[in-house]
């Protein structure tokens, strides 16, 4: 595989093209307009060597359509996961609040998609510069009842593809909404990459309503309940359902872990320049390790147990919004060590001299 | 469908089957009836509604019009041609 | 030896499962037969995906035998664009009442229609939101009362009563508008033909078809089942007036 320089936004879109992307419904917003802007491009050209009579380059991609909001486009999202397609829509920020109560339809009807937040800074309009202040809304459940996504936080734009990728088999296995959750300056960067091999996973979708045929019983994508016990009934089904995933799909990055005794936590961009700080304040002897979280939920909360029962006693939490990541990582290390955290906001990413002071000031 | 030979005879008549457990009583059809054959029973069914029953009268007998089975918002009625074999 | 025959007038339903929760004389279930009734005469009942609103028909599904979804408050529009779009070959209908689609769900209305979306939209008008109890929907007639108007709708505070039909009118891309309904027989028959113009506009694939269906809520107009459709007759056809507004 050769490597390709590529913006993130648009390692986004080569990744779903790859993972057999059927529907694209989005609306533009900053600076996540690439995504839809790049679909546009291929899915017309492709219309045009149709007309040329030649064979289009991605067959599968047979519906892009920007749609009256982003409100509206969660809702063919619904349409066309319900009826058994691979379907993506993607947003930034403030159209992914706009989003939140398809997104919990969709959890409710266990229909696989994919959700691109390529976040900004807010709240209210807020800028677009990149920020990581839609944490709690994608990890707790930003929409209404008790639902959960399978979240991924990439940190590179080889991982831009990759985890678009990923989410596509993952959602399509567990039957749950997915959402790449990444920042403005990860859509936005250019950098050198390579195409994972990441093969596209078929399941059997005979929930789908595709129209009854010659079916006897009805599939209808619904989840509504008039009285508790088949509500109490279908709920259990989902929190397994979550059990599972929590259970088997846990991804983080571990770095200079082993004999750390300070641990540097951080997920996306900044997780990166904490990496390079790492690096230095091992070179000034030391004992610190770094731990990325690559999937927000399922959180990885036991590696943070673990390292803080035999081995971490301080932990610095770097972070691009008031604090909303730290709350997991005091959860997952539950006062066995002590928590700082850095946090920088407005749409400043801190830099490697920043965390190292940090670092330093732990040790 | 299985194709049905209708034999014409001279006077048709009709009878109408009121499916009690469907209807809710809401009369519409007893209005509609042009030959006044519906009324409301005093019966209820499951459901607690009186349901309506319709009257087989010799004299002003059903003419097979089909406008209660229009209106029954339930198609609560069928309606059956008697006819000789 | 004469022997006698019952020999049924109608065909037993295929589609229209009956038995449902609509209060006594209501519109909705009237419809329902209707469009049973007219997509077992088409034939098309293996194909439609039907999507559902929320409101008083949000268990259509449960009395019309076809696959559906049930999607959040005014937007079927946007979910039966895909459904369409990706399914090219079903039949998509979105069944709506004036809350989902006039109100909550005007944007995404105006914009399928705009689209030319190809697919059939059944659109229940009856000036009230039935299933919350009774309160204003953007149908509700100037001086008509509801839970949420108790001394009748003023425009002065809630505006005016909204003509879908004339306001989709205004859009190149629909191919066919009508506003029918179901206040006696005649009114039925009509709106049965109106449904199947509008399937057939999309098993043809001509384009965006919305049928408006002025209907009753007894229940929370407070009147019975026949003071209702008075009412829907001598009234509402006043402010939506009945007829084609487009069939091109």
């Amino acid at each position: 595989m050769s490597r390709v320089y590529m913006k993130g936004n648009e390692a986004i879109v080569e990744g779903a093209l790859r993972a057999g992307l059927e529907g694209f419904f989005g609306y533009p917003i900053t600076p996540s307009s690439e995504i839809i802007e790049g679909l546009a491009e291929r899915f017309f050209a492709d219309r045009e060597r149709e007309r040329r009579g030649e064979k289009p380059m991605y067959p599968k991609f047979r519906v892009f359509l920007q749609m009256e909001s982003e409100l509206a486009s969660i809702n063919a999202v619904m349409g066309g996961a319900s009826v058994g397609c691979r379907v993506m829509t993607a947003s930034s920020s403030p159209g992914i609040s706009l989003k939140q109560e398809g997104i919990s339809y969709i959890a409710a009807c266990e229909l696989p998609c994919v959700i691109i937040n390529i976040m900004r800074g807010g709240p209210g309009l807020g800028s677009i510069q990149p920020e990581q202040g839609d944490y709690f809304q994608a990890v707790k459940g930003g929409g209404h009842g008790d639902y959960k996504l399978i979240v991924f936080a990439p940190n590179s734009v080889q991982e831009m593809a990759e985890h678009t990728m990923l989410l596509f088999n993952l959602t399509d296995k567990y039957r749950t909404p997915g959402m790449l959750l990444a920042d403005g300056y990860l859509g936005q960067m250019k950098e050198s990459m390579e195409f994972p091999d990441v093969p596209i996973e078929e399941y059997e979708k005979p929930w789908a309503a595709t129209g009854m045929g010659d079916r006897e019983t009805q599939n209808t994508i619904e989840f509504l309940f008039l009285t508790p016990e088949p509500m109490v009934e279908a709920k259990t089904r989902l929190l397994q359902k979550y059990k599972q995933i929590e259970a088997n799909e846990v991804r983080y990055e571990d770095y200079k872990i082993d004999d750390a005794k300070i641990l540097v936590t951080a997920f996306g961009t900044p997780s990166r320049v904490a990496k390079a700080a790492v690096d230095q304040a091992r070179e000034k002897g030391v004992k610190v390790g770094l731990i990325r979280p690559i999937t927000l939920w399922p959180f990885p909360y036991q590696v943070y147990a673990d390292l803080t029962t035999h081995q971490i006693d301080r932990v610095l939490v770097v972070e691009m919004s008031f604090g909303q990541f730290v709350e997991d990582v005091r959860l997952g290390v539950e006062g066995r060590a002590e928590v700082k955290l850095y946090a920088r906001y407005g749409g400043i990413v801190p830099t490697e001299k920043e965390i190292l002071e940090k670092i330093m000031e732990l040790v | 469908m299985p194709q049905r030979r209708i034999h014409l005879v001279r006077t048709l008549s009709y009878q109408v089957e009121i499916l009690e457990d469907r209807c809710k009583g809401c009369q519409l059809c007893i209005k509609v009836c042009p030959r006044h054959l519906l009324k409301l029973s005093q019966h209820a069914n499951e459901k607690g509604y009186l349901v309506v029953e319709w009257q087989y009268s010799k004299t002003l007998g059903c003419i097979g019009c089909g406008l209660c089975y229009q209106i029954c918002p339930e198609q609560a009625i069928r309606i059956y041609a008697e006819v000789e074999r | 030896m004469r022997v006698s025959a019952l020999i049924p007038k109608y065909p037993e339903p295929e589609t229209y499962m009956g038995h449902t929760h609509y209060c006594p004389g209501c519109g909705h279930a009237t419809l329902h037969k209707l469009l049973g009734e007219v997509v077992d005469e088409l034939g098309i009942r293996k194909r439609v995906i039907m999507i559902e609103p929320v409101g008083c028909s949000v268990l259509a599904l449960k009395y019309l035998k076809f696959d559906g979804i049930q999607g959040p408050h005014g937007r079927a529009p946007a979910i039966a664009t895909a459904v369409k779009r990706l399914r090219p070959e079903s039949i998509v209908i979105t069944y709506q009442g004036d809350g989902d689609l006039a109100a909550i769900g005007t944007n995404e209305i105006i914009h399928a229609a705009n689209r030319g979306e190809l697919f059939t939209v059944v659109f229940v008008n009856n000036a009230v939101y039935g299933m919350t109890g009774g309160q204003m929907a953007p149908t509700t007639l100037l001086g008509q009362k509801s839970t949420t108007t108790p001394t009748g709708r003023f425009a002065e505070f809630c505006g005016y009563p909204l003509r879908v039909c004339e306001l989709l009118n205004t859009l190149d891309a629909p191919v066919y508008l009508e506003r029918v309904s179901l206040f006696d027989v005649e009114h039925i028959l009509k709106t049965r033909a109106a449904l199947k113009k509008a399937l057939l506009n999309q098993i043809e694939g001509r384009g965006f078809s919305l049928v408006e269906v002025l209907s009753n809520c007894p229940t929370n107009w407070k009147m019975t089942p026949e003071e209702s459709w008075e009412f829907v007759k001598n009234e509402m056809t006043k402010v939506f007036p009945l007829g084609v507004f487009r069939d091109k």
